[in-house]
């Protein structure tokens, strides 16, 4: 289905919220964020969360790369995805925030990286 | 094993099933992405393997139908990068890529002519033994010429609709000539591979299509009747009937297989 130019999906802008508090994040850390904010809620889906995530970064509103593959193997664990918010998802996210008109707050709790 | 590995496995196999005959660096992102993810959420759960396992399980069912939609947007862009639209010398990338349907055209039309003329003539010089043959013999000769001619036109135009029966066609139309023109069993035989590719091509895209094995039976059929038509009109060859026989028998014992497959 077609969208209309500049309209953000629902979990889109909570990707995009969630990423500027973040910083540079990967797809695990994202998912808790968007969970653990306004209230603990269940885990986005797996085909849900990378199915957006790549949508976004298609679009320019996501930047993306493999983290070294030195420091995963230091610490055990699997290469994490890294993303960030570019400009262009800032400017979109602020476009959608002034269409949408002033709302409450939804002040998002700061996250430690993992 | 506890119950947030049998989970992990789970995820691990569903990602391997939806992104089989991707591209593989698409592929490989996602199984890497999923892993990544999946190995997070057991670190960040530690020491509560059943509801961690659950929420893994309810991640990977919840996101099912997106994972099916990716799969299919996925596939849709392998095809369109595989078949860009050309872009320069739209006239002569077209006659590259369809020169030899230009070719079948010519021998599709050549058949037609001379199939026509043998029918309507009297006493004519038999395809390629110099004999001559009598009017009924002739005219028989003529309309199967004729006809095959027709078949490899019909085929070209057939292609626009389905490029794989059209070329089931073509090559029906094109294997009579073989008496009069041995290399066209060369082409003959491309043609099979390049039917055979393109079937594999679009089961490995996933798209609507013929399986191998439907082309495979059709060609099979084509020959099969190619050598028995041989033997009834042009000249007898035992050994052509034989092997058309042959070939008729094995469709039938492969029929019946799949048929009782089925049934049970």
């Amino acid at each position: 289905m077609r969208r209309k130019p500049g309209t953000l999906l629902p979990l889109e802008v909570d990707i995009l919220e969630a990423g500027l508090e973040l910083g540079r994040f990967h797809g695990f850390q994202l998912a808790k964020a968007i969970a653990d904010h306004p209230a603990p809620r269940a885990l986005t889906a797996h085909g849900t969360l990378y199915k957006a995530l790549q949508r976004l970064e298609d679009a320019g509103l996501l930047a993306s790369h493999w983290e070294d593959p030195d420091s995963a193997a230091i610490e055990g664990r699997p290469r994490r995805r890294l993303y960030q918010v570019t400009g262009v998802g800032e400017h979109a996210l602020g476009a959608w925030r002034a269409r949408q008109g002033p709302g409450p707050a939804r002040p998002r709790p700061r996250l430690e990286p993992t | 094993m506890n119950a947030a590995d049998r989970a992990a496995e789970l995820v691990s196999w569903w990602v391997a099933t939806y992104t089989r005959r991707l591209p593989a660096a698409v592929a490989e992102r996602r199984r890497a992405e999923v892993a990544s993810d999946v190995w997070e959420q057991r670190a960040c759960g530690r020491g509560a393997a059943a509801p961690v396992a659950l929420s893994i399980l309810r991640r990977m069912v919840a996101g099912m139908a997106a994972d099916l939609r990716w799969r299919r947007g996925q596939l849709a862009a392998a095809r369109a990068g595989r078949h860009p639209e050309p872009r320069a010398r739209p006239v002569l990338t077209a006659l590259a890529r369809n020169g030899w349907l230009v070719v079948a055209a010519l021998v599709g039309m050549a058949e037609v002519v001379a199939g026509v003329r043998m029918a309507l003539a009297g006493d004519n010089p038999v395809i390629g033994t110099g004999a001559t043959a009598t009017t009924g013999t002739s005219t028989g000769s003529g309309v199967v010429t004729a006809g095959a001619g027709l078949l490899m036109l019909l085929g070209i135009a057939w292609r626009r609709r389905s490029p794989i029966t059209g070329n089931a066609l073509i090559g029906a139309g094109a294997l009579p000539m073989v008496t009069v023109l041995p290399w066209i069993v060369t082409i003959g035989t491309l043609l099979v591979i390049v039917q055979l590719t393109h079937a594999s091509r679009v089961r490995g895209l996933g798209a609507p299509g013929w399986s191998g094995h439907r082309v495979a039976v059709t060609l099979t059929a084509e020959v099969a009747g190619v050598l028995i038509v041989y033997h009834l009109l042009w000249r007898p060859a035992p050994a052509a009937l034989a092997a058309g026989l042959l070939l008729l028998g094995l469709l039938l014992v492969y029929g019946a297989v799949r048929w009782r497959r089925r049934a049970t």
